[in-house]
This record gives structure tokens, C-alpha cells and sequence, in this order.
């Protein structure tokens, strides 16, 4: 399963300045892992304690998903940071 | 209501500082394009603290001390012992305590020269207009994302200046909205962000975030420096990583797309 993830661009500097990466993985967990994968420092701000963070807010083809949700070819992930806490 | 260039309403009523007031802020009133003038604008401002955790403790603290002068404080909950890790105007004494009042006692006490209002209500689509009536900025406290939307849809409303602040673990992150200048929170996230179950937290990202949240602040209302308006600071104690991202207006926003087209903004 191809699927395009979208890098948020204060994490540019850590995928080369790519902007969005083609990954393989059948669900989003699976995505972000392979993402991680080839540009390891991506953990320093996406993953806590070896998972991805709770902060990580994800959305596929626009609609609001989680990190279990499964994902189609050509679907398009989006990875933002969003810290609720205060 | 006339802004300032950077969007911040200034103040109508004229305030002639005391020889005591010089004395006391004159170490902010030396910074350069801050001067008497800043200060008089702080004084003579309205800023709504909204949530009294661990951000909004820390946040009203700070603008006591640098004379904002009329600081209005919205929570509606109690203090718990599980807050005083970080909440630092609340303390062992005040468990179960509403957390307006234990804060209003405390920052009396900083200056007892301003104004502090606590309005000890939860925020809701029915109260939030009346809330944030007359405020000249407004500063996110707060602790989830459901809230925040509906003060972010109430701030571009009434076209109040809206500084978000987020934390979570060792990571925190802030912007400044200026309604019909700026991309609004439903521009930054157009899907309610999950909510993040119990926040690990240490009491000095809040601290820090804050800290960035009343500067933001205080440039807002003198009118000097740069502000983040348009642009999402995030900082990373794990790392110690400060980052910067652009954010973009939503030209189909279905919070603030319509007052950018009555107000023409378009600064970013």
C-alpha cells in the first residue's frame, strides 16, 4: 500500500527538505514507522517513549484519523503536532 | 475599535504613570520602543486569562508583575494536589479551592495597583461572547483542543487578538491569531485534534510556553518587535530544539474566510 505522508515543514530539515514522502504501510502507525524509518531523527519530535507521541494529530485525505486507522493506495496522510495540554 | 500595526487594540483612555509606577516597571520602561508609552498601554489594557493551570498561573503572574492593568481570569474548576506540580499560584492550602479565587488572592498581592477579575465559569458557545467582551487580548490557558475552538471562533467574532499556547510532556507551542489578518486556529488545524487523555507534563513547559505567550503579549499592546502572527513556534525540551513553522491562511476557513473578506486583510 502506497501512501503519501505530509511532512509539517518544521520537520523539513530532518527529511531532507522533502515535503511529503511515498511510504508503505496498511495502516497509519505502520506509515509513520516507515517514515521514521528513513529519516530517523523524525523521532526526536514524533515519537515519546518508542510510540508516536499522543500530540501527533494525523489526518487521511483531509478527515481525521488515529494512528490504528488502516490506509488504501494513493490515500494521503497529514502529520501535525497539536499540543493540547496547559 | 483602532489597532495597533500589530493588531492589538489601543488603549482610549489616557494614563499618566506616577513617579512610583516609573519607578517600578522602569526597568521595562528603559527597553528601547517600549518606553512610558508601552507602559501606559499596558496599564490601560484589558487581558483575559483563559483557564488558571498550568499555563494561565503563569501567565497572569507575569502580567501583574508588568502592570497590565486589568487582568480578568476564567476557570471553572477546583484546585487538586495533582495540580501543584505546575499550577504555581495554587498551593496545599488551597485544594478545593475554586482555582479564580485562589489565583485572585495571589496576584492582588503581586500588584495590588491593577485590576484582577475572576470569573469563575467554564466556557461555552452561550457565555463566551460576554466573556470576552472589551478584552484587548485574549490568552489561551487552557487544556483542550474542544475549548479552545469555541474561544477561537469567539475571538475572531469580535476580532480580539487570540495567543494559543499547547503543551504536552517536555513540548509546548505557541502562536498569535489576529482575526483577519492571521490563519485562526480552524485555519491551523481543520479537524479537532484527538484528545490527549492524561497530559504528562513538567511544571516548567508551561512555564516557558507562558512566558513566550506574555511576551507575545506585551508587544501586542505596546506595539513594538515582532509577534508570531502567522507563525507556529514549537519548542522541544526532550532536545532542546526550538522550531519554527509558516502557517496558511484557510481561504475556505468556516470560522474566519468571511471576516477576511469584510476587513480585506491579507498581511499574510
Amino acid at each position: 500500500m502506497s501512501v503519501r505522508v505530509i511532512i509539517p515543514s518544521l520537520l523539513y530539515k530532518y527529511t531532507a527538505n522533502s515535503e511529503a514522502v511515498e511510504v508503505d504501510g496498511a495502516t497509519v502507525q505502520e506509515c509513520i514507522d516507515a517514515l521514521r524509518n528513513r529519516y530517523p531523527e523524525l523521532e526526536r519530535w514524533l515519537y515519546r517513549g518508542g510510540k508516536v507521541a499522543t500530540y501527533v494529530h494525523i489526518g487521511i485525505n483531509n478527515r481525521k484519523a488515529s494512528v490504528d486507522d488502516r490506509v488504501s493506495d494513493g490515500d494521503e496522510v497529514k502529520v501535525m503536532l497539536a499540543t493540547g495540554g496547559g | 475599535m483602532e489597532y495597533s500595526q500589530s493588531g492589538a487594540s489601543i488603549c482610549k483612555e489616557p494614563i499618566v504613570l506616577s513617579d512610583n509606577e516609573l519607578y517600578r516597571y522602569g526597568r521595562q520602561i528603559i527597553y528601547p520602543g517600549f518606553g512610558e508609552k508601552g507602559q501606559e498601554k499596558l496599564q490601560s489594557s484589558n487581558v483575559l486569562v483563559v483557564g488558571v493551570g498550568g499555563l494561565g498561573c503563569a501567565v497572569s503572574i507575569y502580567l501583574a508583575y508588568a502592570g497590565v492593568g486589568h487582568i480578568t481570569i476564567v476557570d471553572d474548576d477546583a484546585v487538586e494536589l495533582s495540580n501543584l506540580n505546575r499550577q504555581i499560584l495554587h498551593w496545599e492550602q488551597d485544594i478545593g479551592k475554586n482555582k479564580t479565587a485562589s489565583a485572585a488572592v495571589k496576584l492582588r498581592k503581586i500588584n495590588s495597583s491593577i485590576k484582577i477579575t475572576p470569573v469563575c465559569r467554564h466556557i461555552t458557545e452561550r457565555n463566551v461572547d460576554d466573556i470576552i467582551k472589551g478584552a484587548d487580548a485574549v490568552i489561551d490557558g487552557l487544556d483542550n483542543f474542544e475549548t479552545r475552538f469555541v474561544l477561537n471562533r469567539a475571538c475572531v467574532r469580535n476580532r480580539a487578538p487570540f495567543i494559543y499556547g499547547g503543551v504536552n510532556g517536555l513540548l509546548g507551542q505557541v502562536t498569535t491569531i489576529v482575526p483577519g489578518e492571521t490563519p485562526c486556529l480552524a485555519c491551523i488545524y481543520p479537524t479537532l485534534p484527538e484528545a490527549e487523555g492524561t497530559i504528562p507534563v513538567f511544571g516548567v513547559t508551561p512555564a516557558l510556553v507562558a512566558s513566550l505567550q506574555v511576551m507575545e503579549a506585551i508587544k501586542l499592546i505596546a506595539g513594538f518587535g515582532e509577534t508570531l502572527e502567522g507563525r507556529m513556534l514549537y519548542f522541544n525540551g526532550e532536545t532542546m530544539e526550538f522550531a519554527y513553522e509558516d502557517l496558511a491562511k484557510d481561504p475556505k476557513c468556516s470560522v474566519c474566510s468571511a471576516i477576511r473578506l469584510r476587513s480585506g486583510g491579507n498581511r499574510r
